[in-house]
């Protein structure tokens, strides 16, 4: 009789071992972000003075494509071939704290391109130096 | 029968001695932290100033209108301030809670918000008469 108790007792100990790792393995499945298209443009017309730097706030509602463009440049003593800075980053503080940038001039073509998650998001112009007078300019942001 | 009685105490035993060892760790407390931004400037008549901020987790965003003093005579100016929490939006800040206060030490303004980036606006709502210095102190996730 004794011996048919150690039997239960071994069947027992057995039995109490970890079931997680008896499960068959899982299927390893993978997620597919969207990039959505842009839906929205914005229109950041501003000025820029010597040696400074202004910005511009947007907010993207779904993970997908922003497309900023330094559409025009002019002034009294600012020439439309003028190249500034042109970034796309996040406001913080009193500014926007770019993450991506581009010296350029104004043109038709799309000068920053990126795709981004939803959140809000900003767009700084400013003098790389070439400024002697205040410069006015037009900006577009087209985003989800 | 001694020996049924100890199969059904051994049955027993592994009955409890199989329970999930999950549930027995002890609970971890998470311990949120916050900043603290003394936002300080000059306000013309008229005019509005904002500052954002990275709100890093959800929770809760405090701030009040710290001082306000006379550009010029550099004394305390007893004047009514908006101050307001928003998102930035175009070249300003679009505020979603705004409260019209004097300087004081205590929260004036509070809003729960999710992670993201907001801001805190501070504007003359028409009660100043020359320039100020304001500070506002506001605390984030």
């Amino acid at each position: 009789m004794t011996g048919g108790l150690l039997l239960v007792a071994a069947l027992l100990v057995s039995g109490c071992d970890d079931s997680s790792s008896a499960t068959s393995p899982s299927d390893t499945s993978t997620t597919t972000t969207t990039v959505a298209s842009p839906t929205t443009t914005e229109l950041f017309a501003g000025r820029v003075p010597v040696g400074g730097a202004t910005f511009y706030s947007f907010s993207v509602i779904e993970n997908g494509t922003v497309n900023v463009t330094l559409a025009d440049v002019g002034g009294s003593n600012v020439p439309s071939t003028v190249w500034l800075g042109l970034g796309i980053g996040t406001p913080a503080g009193e500014d926007c704290t770019a993450a991506t940038t581009i010296n350029t001039a104004a043109g038709s073509a799309v000068h920053l391109t990126g795709t981004y998650a939803p959140g809000v998001y900003c767009v700084r112009v400013w003098d790389i130096g070439n400024l002697v007078a205040v410069a006015a300019f037009n900006v577009t942001i087209a985003h989800p | 029968m001694t020996a049924r009685m100890l199969l059904f105490a051994a049955l027993a035993a592994f009955c409890v001695g199989c329970g999930d060892d999950d549930a027995a760790t002890a609970p971890t407390d998470t311990e949120q932290v916050f900043t603290s931004v003394t936002y300080t400037g000059t306000l013309e008549v008229g005019a509005a100033r904002f500052y954002s901020f990275t709100n890093n987790a959800s929770g809760s965003v405090t701030a009040f209108l710290a001082s306000v003093t006379s550009v010029d005579s550099k004394q305390p100016v007893a004047v009514p301030l908006e101050i307001g929490i928003g998102i930035p939006a175009g070249t300003g800040c679009a505020a979603t809670t705004t409260q019209l206060v004097t300087p004081g030490l205590v929260t004036q303004l509070s809003a729960s918000l999710a992670a993201g980036v907001y801001c805190v606006r501070v504007a003359d709502a028409g009660e100043i008469k020359a320039p100020i210095t304001f500070a506002v102190r506001f605390v984030h996730p």
